[in-house]
């Protein structure tokens, strides 16, 4: 009886200190939450891990829930915060939490160099290592004088039933239509949005699906971010990219961007790990990965199938603005994606555009 | 009767059981802060009368209900044949062999069974090298559709109702079917007196297949079908952080919860008496058609459906090169952290079960035995609300609940995934125990008390040994669910310590479908290697 006494009482002790065993109460520790994809991201954090030698715990977003699942863990945590960095897959969810207050700015020691359209005027947040908004079209079943050449294409009869895009609710076709909001307005942004569903665009849950449903020839041309669309191809997909708009609009960049958590546990070693990925280095790295992320630096080495940012005939946005105009459109998206008729979006003025704000 | 000491313990500790697990991570949405908030505050009427009137909201209930009800009635047409093919063919050489290997879909997330029948039907999977792309591109449509969905349900959840066949059939009375094969023919025999007296029984699986197939998230994302547990998802996620709109979305799985107690209680009343220890059966019975005929295409079909998933994981797999080191550098640490968490939060669940049905059982005659045969589904009702609660509602009210300074050492360890995993599906063992321990003759329990044996004797002597089967099933199942399980634990675990399922799906964007695929393999590898240990130790301790 002792004898099981004794085995009894090591098992209970064994298992407390096996299910308490604090995932972060040592100094030398920094904790990021991520919705870059992991596959990209980890082999980053890894490398700084080996570099500073600091313990790095890491949170991934998952493809259907792309930046929702996380975002949501963020705001539940914020009154008492287990996250020190988040890493943006886009530049406008960070704002949006410094402005709820669950973020603090943060202005990296190691961002010089990057241009100032990818930098907050007030220096709350900075841009790296950028993404695209491209279409993605089947070259088996669209020959190339055929091509899409704008994001409006998606709504052309041509295409209907044969073009996709992600749920404009999740993830960074979020940006995007709130970019299109901010710099059209919200009339012509609902009225493409109307025009789409008219046109039978396909809704995928994700950019990933967006970029399967193309590789497989099940649609035609879809809308989807570079990472996605460069993963296609190197995977040998009959698929060809296509930067939107070059000759209006322009191409949505979106660089990703890194925030300082509200009361973060590890401030330190939280500073230092933003300034790592902001660094040249991490820009090479995504530079060089599958994901072929576009530098914003220009100095910075990259394989020649990779765009520097300033070569894309990019969107003129103010992200400080389309964060903004994503908030007040969010609760419209969410309805619409849900198929809910009659729904309308709040008021949106179209952004003045460059030549207007010079003059003035 | 004299009263029992134990009354009514174990009801009481039921409710603070799922008090504490379920009802305080609800109070703290209702009471979130509401500047974290979309629609203000979450206690908010507004947002619940809405949610109620939504058309758009119950269509989309409606059609989920048919999802799951269309998955359950599959499950039961091919569940039952197959339960009882294997009951009487269990002497066959390798039939053991073949009954564990058809249980191992239950024991897997159906979203690895998704994601195996997505490459199974992609352009450059089996079916697309073997019948071309136009084959491959309409069979992906079936997949990505509500039927697709009813169809990896039934293949993930049919197992159960065939095992609960199969060990029900066997605990039938053996004389009572001899009696019947003397004059009637043994197609009769199944019709008349298997059917009738495991009914029971298999409506309480059948149930608990619904109750499954309706709180599905992560299949239902992969294969972009819309069902009402993403639109309560969509309502805590991302930029619309609405608590209050969220629980209102979440009402009225609560009510079926409160329905499905109902039906389960009176189903437990009426779990045959003629149901003992287990036997073997007549040889005649093998006989009947359904056994004979029906039974073979059942077993047949479920392990061909099987089939397709795992070829399509193979085939990936196979088809990168350099990946198994690759694959587990990603998938060990995972497997190690899946294995842990299911371990400890199995072992509290057992914890909390063993009493809660012990209290229960001995509810004495006088005031609660007029409500015995309800009191284990009416006492057992917070922790059904943990199961079919939205994993997005229990996952952020978890967060709300115990993220807190005083809390640090449970929000920032293991803990909070042993709390988010007894939430969900610590009903289950405390059900199975309960209605166990309540069977246990009065007799034998009075003959202790009368000799002067304490409690704990009358436990671990008569208790605990009569229902070793029962112990090692729960067991068994609770430990299959924790390390099957993705929707709950993707809330919560804590930073770099996911579990496997959840490596899987966040390396699923843009990894080379190979890696995926092997850590899919590994998964199931594993699974059925402690699926077989399990079964070997419960083998030996019936022996």
């Amino acid at each position: 009886m002792f004898r099981r006494r004794q085995i009894l009482t090591a098992g209970l002790a064994t298992v407390a200190a096996s299910t308490f065993a604090c995932n972060t109460a040592t100094p030398n520790t920094v904790t990021i939450y991520t919705s870059v994809d992991q596959v990209f991201a980890e082999p980053v954090l890894n490398r700084f891990a080996e570099q500073s030698g600091i313990n790095v715990k890491i949170v991934f977003d998952t493809e259907e829930t792309k930046s929702t699942g996380l975002l949501n863990r963020l705001i539940a945590e914020a009154q008492n915060p287990r996250a020190d960095v988040f890493w943006s897959g886009d530049p406008v969810r960070p704002q949006i939490l410094i402005r709820k207050g669950i973020a603090t700015p943060y202005m990296p020691a190691t961002a010089a160099g990057i241009p100032d359209a990818f930098k907050a005027k007030d220096g709350s947040w900075v841009g790296f290592s950028a993404r695209a908004r491209v279409l993605l079209v089947n070259t088996d079943m669209v020959p190339k004088g055929e091509w899409p050449t704008r994001v409006e294409d998606l709504a052309d009869p041509k295409w209907r039933g044969k073009a996709t895009m992600a749920n404009p609710a999740f993830g960074t076709t979020t940006m995007h239509v709130a970019a299109l909001f901010a710099t059209r307005g919200s009339d012509k942004g609902f009225a493409f949005l109307q025009r789409l569903r008219t046109n039978n665009v396909y809704i995928a849950s994700s950019n990933g699906e967006v970029k399967r449903l193309v590789s497989n020839g099940e649609k035609a041309i879809g809308l989807t971010d570079t990472d996605d669309a460069s993963v296609a191809l190197l995977s040998g997909a009959p698929v060809a990219i296509i930067y939107p708009d070059k000759a209006g609009l322009g191409t949505l960049l979106m660089p990703t961007s890194a925030v300082l958590m509200h009361k973060a546990p590890h401030p330190a070693a939280a500073r230092q790990l933003i300034d790592y990925l902001a660094s040249t280095d991490v820009e090479k790295q995504l530079a060089f990965a599958p994901c072929a992320q576009m530098p914003l630096r220009a100095e910075v080495e990259r394989p020649a199938h990779v765009a520097q940012a300033s070569e894309v005939s990019a969107m003129e946005v103010d992200y400080a603005r389309v964060g903004e105009v994503m908030e007040q459109i969010h609760p419209f998206l969410t309805a619409w994606a849900e198929g809910r008729p009659d729904v309308t979006p709040p008021i949106i003025a179209p952004a003045p555009s460059a030549a207007q704000a010079a003059r003035k | 009767m004299a009263r029992n000491e134990h009354l009514p313990v174990g009801i009481h500790l039921a409710w603070v059981a799922g008090a504490l697990l379920v009802g305080v991570p609800l109070l703290a949405l209702a009471w979130v802060d509401p500047e974290l908030t979309t629609y203000g505050p979450a206690a908010d009427p507004e947002p619940i009368l809405f949610a109620l009137r939504d058309p758009l909201l119950l269509s989309l209930l409606g059609s989920s209900v048919a999802v799951a009800m269309a998955t359950t009635l599959c499950a039961v047409m091919l569940g039952v044949p197959t339960g009882l093919w294997f009951a009487t063919h269990a002497h066959r050489p390798g039939a053991r062999a073949l009954f564990s290997l058809h249980l191992l879909p239950l024991c897997l997330p159906p979203y690895l069974l998704g994601l195996g029948s997505t490459y199974f039907v992609g352009a450059r999977g089996p079916i697309g090298a073997s019948f071309g792309p136009e084959a491959a591109s309409t069979l992906r449509q079936v997949l990505y559709a509500p039927g697709g969905l009813v169809v990896i349900l039934t293949l993930a959840l049919g197992p159960l109702v065939s095992l609960a066949t199969a060990l029900f059939t066997r605990r039938i009375a053996p004389e009572m079917l001899e009696s019947g094969m003397l004059c009637r023919h043994p197609d009769a025999v199944v019709r008349r007196i298997i059917l009738p007296v495991i009914a029971p029984g298999i409506a309480m699986c059948a149930l608990l297949v619904f109750v499954f197939a309706l709180s599905e998230t992560a299949l239902a994302q992969l294969l972009s079908v819309r069902v009402y547990a993403s639109a309560v998802f969509t309502q805590l996620a991302d930029l619309s952080f609405a608590p209050g709109v969220a629980i209102s979305r979440a009402i009225p799985p609560l009510v079926l919860a409160v329905f499905v107690a109902l039906a389960l209680g009176r189903l437990d009343r009426r779990i045959h008496a003629s149901l003992g220890t287990r036997q073997a059966l007549p040889d005649g019975l093998r006989r009947s058609a359904m056994c004979r005929i029906w039974g073979r295409v059942s077993v047949a079909t479920m392990l061909l459906l099987a089939a397709f998933p795992l070829l399509g994981l193979v085939g990936q797999a196979s088809a990168t090169s350099n990946l198994p080191t690759t694959s587990l550098t990603h998938a060990l640490p995972a497997l190690a952290n899946s294995l842990r968490h299911a371990a400890l939060a199995t072992a509290f669940m057992l914890a909390l079960a063993l009493p809660i049905a012990w209290g229960m059982a001995t509810a004495a005659s006088t005031t609660y035995g007029r409500l015995r045969s309800l009191s284990i589904s009416w006492g057992l009702l917070p922790l059904l609300i943990g199961l079919l609660l939205p994993s997005a509602v229990l996952g952020t009210g978890l967060i709300l609940a115990w993220n807190r300074p005083s809390t640090a050492a449970i929000y920032d360890s293991s803990a909070i995934l042993v709390l988010a995993l007894s939430a969900r599906y610590a009903y289950l063992p405390a059900r199975m125990l309960a209605i166990a321990f309540e069977r246990i003759p009065r007799n034998w329990i009075e003959a202790a008390t009368l000799a002067h044996r304490s409690p704990r004797a009358r436990f671990t002597k008569i208790v605990l040994p009569t229902n070793i089967d029962t112990l090692v099933g729960a067991t068994l199942l609770a430990f299959l669910l924790c390390l099957r399980d993705l929707d709950t634990s993707i809330m919560l675990y804590p930073p770099s310590a996911e579990p496997l399922p959840i490596r899987i799906m966040t390396l699923e964007a843009n990894a080379p479908p190979g890696t995926t695929a092997t850590m899919a393999l590994l998964h199931i590898a594993v699974t059925a290697l402690v699926l077989g240990a399990l079964a070997a130790v419960a083998r030996r301790a019936r022996t």
